[in-house]
C-alpha cells in the first residue's frame, strides 16, 4: 500500500501545482486574456486534478470536477458564454477544488453537499444551452462534442463484417490468449507481459484515450497489440456509446515489472479491466505476431467490405466521409480499434513479421488513418500529457537539504582554511594557495548551484493572494483589486514557506485597515476600486517583497494614542512619524476598534515582524497620510549560508551581515557630535547617522580605546543608517545561521547565533532591530 | 511535574529501584546538594566558556555550541540568586532536555547519581516562594538534603522584561 500512498502524495504534489496554474490562468482571464489558450489550460488542470482522484476514489471530488469540467468545455466550444459571472463562478468552483484536494489530503470529510451550488449553477449553465452535461449522454448525440452523425453507419458496417471476419477468422476474438498461454514454448525469456484490457464506457466517458496508455506502454519495451474485435455487433445491433472492443497487449522488455505496467493505466483504474500476466516461458514473438497478423487480416477485409457494403447503401455523404477514413470518431473506442488495429501492428512488429510470415501486403493496404481519436478532450489531454517527465524530477526536499547543509559546512570549512593561511605559508606552499584559491571558487560554484536547486518564483505564494483579496473584498464590501509584479523573482523555498503567513497578515492589513470603503473613497476622489500592489525584486543580497496600498494611511495619532494606552510607548516620548508607523509591528498592538473577522483579533502586524526575523528579514512600513501605505519586506537570498563581517564586541564575537553593511570607520577618523537626549549622532558625508555603541547597548564593558575602535556603518530599513560601535573589526566570512530560539528563546538585538571555525558561538547582530527598539527603550 | 510521574526505566536495573523510586543526578552549588531526574540528563561537559548573550538576566550565562546547535547556559547559583559563579576548568555544566529543548546548566559538581524512593520526596516548606518555585520537593539521602530542581521554572524568565 505504500507504493499507493507514494502515488497519493505525488498526486497532491501535482495538484497544488494545477490549483496554482488555475489561479494564475483565472488571474489572466480576469483581467480579460480570454483567449483559448488559457481556457485549454484551465481546462486540463482540472481534467488531470479529475482523472487523479477519480484514480483514488475521491468520488465527491469527481463528481464536482466532472461538473465544472463539463462547463468549462461548453465555454470552450462557446456554447456558454464566458461572461464576468461565469469567470466569478470558476474562480470559485477552483476555491472548492482546493478544498476538496484539501479534505482528500488531510483526510477529513467535507459536507455532503459542499460545493452543491456551484456545481447545481455548473448544471444549469450547461443545460441553459440545452446540453447535456454527462456520462450519460444519450439522448443529445447531436450535440454531444463533435460531429458524430454519418460516421457511424461507416464503423457499423465495419463492424458488421468485422464480426464476421472475426468469426470467420477465429483469431481476433479470444482464443489467441489462451493459445499464448498453451503455447510450446519457444522463446524463454524473461520479461514477457501479457496485458488484457477491457475498458469500460467510462473509461470514454472521462476522455481517456486508449491509444495514449499504448503508446506509453510502448515506451516501455517492445509491443505488440491485438484487438479483440469479436464482440462487435452487427449493424443493426450497434449501439454508439458502447464499448464492444478489448486487447490485449504482450509486451517485451529485460527491465520490467507489473508495477510499471500499471502505472500506465493508474489513472483509468477503475474505468477499466486489467489482468497483468507475466509470461515465464511463453508469449512467444511468433504468437503476437501471429494474433496481430490476423487482427490486421480481419480488418483489412472489413475495410474492403465496409466500402462496398457503403456503396449500396449509397449514402454520399457516408462515401464521402468513407474516402478520406479519417472523420472524428464515431465512438472513441471503435476509433481507437480501427487505429490500434491497423496502425500498431504494423508499425511495431511488422519488422519481425516480415521474414517469418507471408502476406505483409494486406497489413498494408489500409490508409493509415489520421490519429484523431476521441474528440477535443483528449486532444488537450494529449499535448500536457506528453510535455511532462522529462524535463524535471521530483526529489525530495530532505535529500536537497542535506545536500545544502553540507554545502554549507563545506563553505565554512573552506574559509577557515584560508583563514589558516597565513603570509610566511603563502610564500612558502604557493601551490597550496593555488589549490585553495581554487577551492574556495569551486565551493562558492557549488553552493550556488546548491542554492539554485532550492530557488523558487515566488509565484507560489503569490498565487495564493488573489483568492485571499477577493474573500476579503467580500467581507468588507470594498472594492479591491490586487496587481502583482515580479513574481518571477527566485527565493530559497524555506523562504518561501515562511513567507505566506506575513504577506496574508500585510495583505490582510492592507485591505481592513488601508483601503477605504468605495463611498470614502469617492468622496476623496480617489478610483472606487483600491488597488494592493504585490511585488518583489531582488536588491544585491536581499528579496525585497513590497505590499503597496492607495488607501488612507497609517492613521498616526490613532497609533500613537493606542501605543500609549496600551503601554507600548512611554506618555512623554515623542517618536518620529516614521517611528510611529513601525509601531504597527509592536506586540499586542492593534489598532481596529472593532475586532473585525479578518485582521485585528489581537494577533496583529508582531506575527509579521516576528515570522520574517525568524528567516532573517526584516519589516519596514512607510506610509502617506491620505494616500497609501507600503510595507517592505527585506528577505535574505538564502538561509543557509551569511556572509558576515565577523567584530569584537567586549571581547565576545559579534558577526554583522554584510549585506546590511555600507562602510567601516575607524573611530579616530569619525567625526561624532552629540544630541539633546545624550545620545551620538555621526556625520558622513553631510548626513547625520544615529550611533549604537554595542558594547553600550548589551551592556558589556569596552576593551579597546576609543580612538582604536571602529564604526560599521550598516544600512537598516527603509535606506535609513545606523552607526554600530565596535571595538574590532575581526574579518570577513561565511557563516551557517543557527536559531537561538531552537533551544532558547529570541533576544532583543540579536538576530540568531553562528558557529566560528574554532567552535565558539558568535552572535549575529540585529540591526534593524536594534534600531526600532531604541524608542521601546526610551519608553521603559 | 510530569518528568517525576514518568516511569524510571534505569531503575529496572536494580533489585531495590522498584517503579516507586527514582534515580537522580546529584550535583553541588557550593555545599548544598541538588538533583534532577538522570533521564533528563543529556550530557556531562566541563565547563569551557560560553558567549554572552545581551539583553538577558544575569543568571543566562550564554551560549555555547554543542555539536552544532546552540545551547544556552544557565548558571544555577545565579538563578537562586547568590550570585553569577566564577566558572574554572573544574565547573561542570549539565545539559538536560526541558521539553523540547536543550540547556544546559552550570554548576559546581556533579557528585553522585542517586536512588531515591519517590515516597521520601518531602514538600518543600511553604515560606519563600523563591524556593517553592524553583524546587519541585525535597528528599533526604544519607542525610542529605537533596533539592529536586524545577527545570522549567529554572530556565524560565531568562528575558530582561520578562
Amino acid at each position: 500500500m505504500s507504493d499507493l500512498d507514494d502515488f497519493k502524495a505525488t498526486y497532491f504534489d501535482e495538484c497544488s501545482e494545477l490549483l496554482n496554474e488555475l489561479e494564475e490562468q483565472f488571474a489572466a482571464i480576469e483581467a480579460g486574456e480570454r483567449d483559448a489558450d488559457r481556457l485549454n489550460a484551465v481546462f486540463r488542470a482540472i481534467h488531470s486534478i479529475k482523472g487523479g482522484a477519480g484514480a483514488f476514489g475521491f468520488s465527491a471530488m469527481v463528481g464536482f470536477a466532472h461538473a465544472y469540467e463539463t462547463l468549462l468545455d461548453y465555454v470552450r466550444d462557446g456554447r456558454v458564454e464566458l461572461t464576468d459571472d461565469v469567470v466569478v463562478l470558476c474562480i470559485r468552483a477552483n476555491d472548492i477544488i482546493a478544498d476538496h484536494v484539501n479534505a482528500a489530503q488531510t483526510g477529513e470529510a467535507l459536507a455532503a453537499d459542499y460545493g452543491m451550488e456551484e456545481k447545481n449553477r455548473f448544471d444549469a449553465l450547461a443545460r441553459g444551452d440545452k446540453g447535456e452535461d454527462d456520462d450519460v449522454g444519450g439522448e443529445h448525440v447531436e450535440e454531444f462534442d463533435i460531429e458524430f452523425v454519418p460516421v457511424m453507419v461507416q464503423l457499423g458496417s465495419d463492424a458488421l463484417d468485422a464480426d464476421e471476419a472475426a468469426m470467420a477468422l477465429d483469431a481476433g476474438d479470444d482464443s489467441p490468449v489462451e493459445d499464448a498461454f498453451d503455447a510450446a514454448p519457444m522463446q524463454i525469456e524473461s520479461g514477457h507481459w501479457e496485458i488484457k484490457f477491457t475498458p469500460h464506457r467510462a473509461l470514454y466517458a472521462r476522455a481517456n484515450d486508449p491509444l495514449l496508455l499504448f503508446r506509453e506502454l510502448a515506451a516501455l519495451g517492445e509491443m505488440h497489440v491485438r484487438a479483440v474485435i469479436g464482440e462487435v455487433p452487427a449493424l443493426a445491433d450497434f449501439e454508439p456509446f458502447a464499448v464492444y472492443c478489448s486487447w490485449e497487449i504482450t509486451l517485451v522488455s529485460a527491465t520490467l515489472n507489473e508495477a510499471m505496467i500499471r502505472e500506465v493505466f493508474e489513472f483509468v483504474d477503475g474505468d477499466c479491466d486489467i489482468v497483468v500476466a507475466q509470461l515465464g516461458a511463453s508469449a512467444t514473438l511468433d504468437d503476437g505476431a501471429d494474433a496481430a497478423i490476423a487482427a490486421a487480416d480481419a480488418v483489412a477485409p472489413v475495410a474492403a467490405n465496409g466500402a462496398d457494403d457503403l456503396l449500396a447503401l449509397a449514402d454520399e455523404e457516408i462515401a464521402d466521409l468513407l474516402d478520406f477514413d479519417k472523420e472524428e470518431a464515431p465512438q472513441p473506442s471503435l476509433a481507437a480499434t480501427a487505429q490500434d488495429s491497423f496502425e500498431e501492428p504494423p508499425a511495431l512488429s511488422f519488422a519481425e513479421l516480415a521474414e517469418s510470415m507471408a502476406p505483409p501486403p494486406v497489413v498494408k493496404t489500409p490508409p493509415k488513418p489520421v490519429v484523431l481519436a476521441a474528440a477535443t478532450p483528449s486532444d488537450s489531454e494529449e499535448s500536457s500529457g506528453r510535455a511532462v517527465g522529462v524535463q524535471s524530477i521530483r526529489v525530495d526536499l530532505d535529500k536537497v537539504d542535506r545536500v545544502v547543509n553540507m554545502v554549507g559546512e563545506l563553505v565554512i570549512t573552506q574559509s577557515m582554511l584560508t583563514q589558516q593561511m597565513d603570509e610566511t605559508l603563502r610564500v612558502r606552499y604557493t601551490e597550496l594557495v593555488r589549490g585553495l584559491e581554487v577551492l574556495a571558487q569551486t565551493t562558492r560554484g557549488l553552493q550556488d548551484s546548491v542554492m539554485a536547486i532550492r530557488a523558487q518564483p515566488v509565484k507560489s505564494v503569490f498565487s495564493r493572494m488573489p483568492r485571499l483579496v477577493r474573500e476579503l473584498a467580500t467581507k468588507t464590501d470594498k472594492k479591491i483589486k490586487l496587481e502583482t509584479i515580479g513574481e518571477n523573482t527566485e527565493i530559497d523555498k524555506t523562504v518561501i514557506e515562511q513567507l505566506s503567513d506575513p504577506l496574508t497578515h500585510m495583505i490582510r492589513n492592507s485591505a481592513d485597515h488601508g483601503i477605504e470603503t468605495p463611498d470614502v473613497r469617492t468622496a476623496r476622489g480617489k478610483n472606487e476600486t483600491g488597488t494592493i500592489r504585490l511585488s518583489a525584486e531582488q536588491a544585491g543580497g536581499n528579496i525585497l517583497i513590497i505590499v503597496e496600498d492607495d488607501g488612507g494611511g497609517i492613521n498616526r495619532e490613532r497609533v500613537l494614542q493606542v501605543a500609549r494606552d496600551k503601554g507600548v510607548v512611554a506618555p512623554d516620548a515623542n517618536p518620529t512619524e516614521e517611528q510611529i508607523d513601525q509601531l504597527i509591528f509592536a506586540p499586542g498592538f492593534s489598532t481596529a476598534s472593532e475586532v473585525s473577522d479578518l485582521s485585528g483579533r489581537g494577533v496583529g502586524m508582531d506575527v509579521v515582524l516576528s515570522n520574517i526575523k525568524k528567516i532573517g528579514g526584516s519589516v519596514h512600513v512607510r506610509s502617506w497620510t491620505g494616500k497609501g501605505t507600503r510595507m517592505t519586506l527585506r528577505l535574505p537570498l538564502t538561509l543557509a549560508v551569511l556572509d558576515v563581517m565577523l567584530v569584537r564586541v567586549g571581547g565576545s564575537p559579534y558577526v554583522v551581515p554584510l549585506s546590511s553593511i555600507v562602510e567601516t570607520i575607524q573611530c579616530s577618523r569619525a567625526s561624532f557630535e552629540r544630541v539633546p537626549s545624550g545620545g551620538q549622532v555621526l556625520q558622513v558625508r553631510g548626513e547625520y547617522v544615529q550611533v549604537i555603541d554595542l558594547v553600550e547597548r548589551f551592556d558589556l564593558v569596552a576593551d579597546t580605546a576609543q580612538e582604536n575602535r571602529f564604526v560599521v556603518l550598516c544600512e537598516a530599513e527603509g535606506s535609513h543608517k545606523v552607526a554600530l560601535v565596535v571595538d574590532d573589526i575581526i574579518g570577513q566570512q561565511q557563516v551557517v545561521i543557527k536559531s537561538l530560539e531552537e533551544n532558547f528563546q529570541s533576544v532583543e538585538g540579536v538576530a540568531g547565533g553562528t558557529i566560528l571555525g574554532d567552535g565558539n558561538v558568535a552572535l549575529i547582530v540585529d540591526v534593524q532591530g536594534l534600531k526600532t527598539s531604541i524608542i521601546q527603550k526610551s519608553a521603559a | 511535574m510530569e518528568a517525576l510521574g514518568m516511569r524510571d526505566e534505569m531503575g529496572d536495573k536494580s533489585a531495590i529501584a522498584a517503579q516507586n523510586s527514582l534515580q537522580l543526578i546529584a550535583f553541588s552549588i557550593g555545599e548544598q546538594t541538588y538533583g534532577v531526574e538522570i533521564t533528563t540528563v543529556r550530557e556531562i561537559r566541563a565547563w569551557n566558556g560560553a558567549t554572552p548573550l545581551p539583553n538577558t538576566r544575569e543568571f543566562v550565562r550564554g551560549v555555547i555550541n554543542l555539536r552544532g546547535t546552540i545551547v544556552p547556559i544557565f548558571d544555577l547559583r545565579a538563578r537562586f540568586g547568590d550570585g553569577p559563579t566564577s566558572p574554572t576548568k573544574n565547573h561542570v555544566v549539565v545539559v538536560m532536555s526541558v521539553g523540547d529543548k536543550w540547556v544546559g546548566i552550570l554548576v559546581d559538581a556533579v557528585s553522585d547519581i542517586l536512588t531515591v524512593s519517590r515516597d521520601d520526596i518531602h514538600n518543600v516548606p511553604e515560606g519563600n516562594s523563591v524556593d517553592t518555585e524553583l524546587l519541585n520537593g525535597i528528599v533526604t539521602h544519607d542525610s542529605r538534603m537533596v533539592g529536586l530542581i524545577d527545570l522549567h521554572a529554572v530556565v524560565s524568565g531568562a528575558k530582561l522584561d520578562g
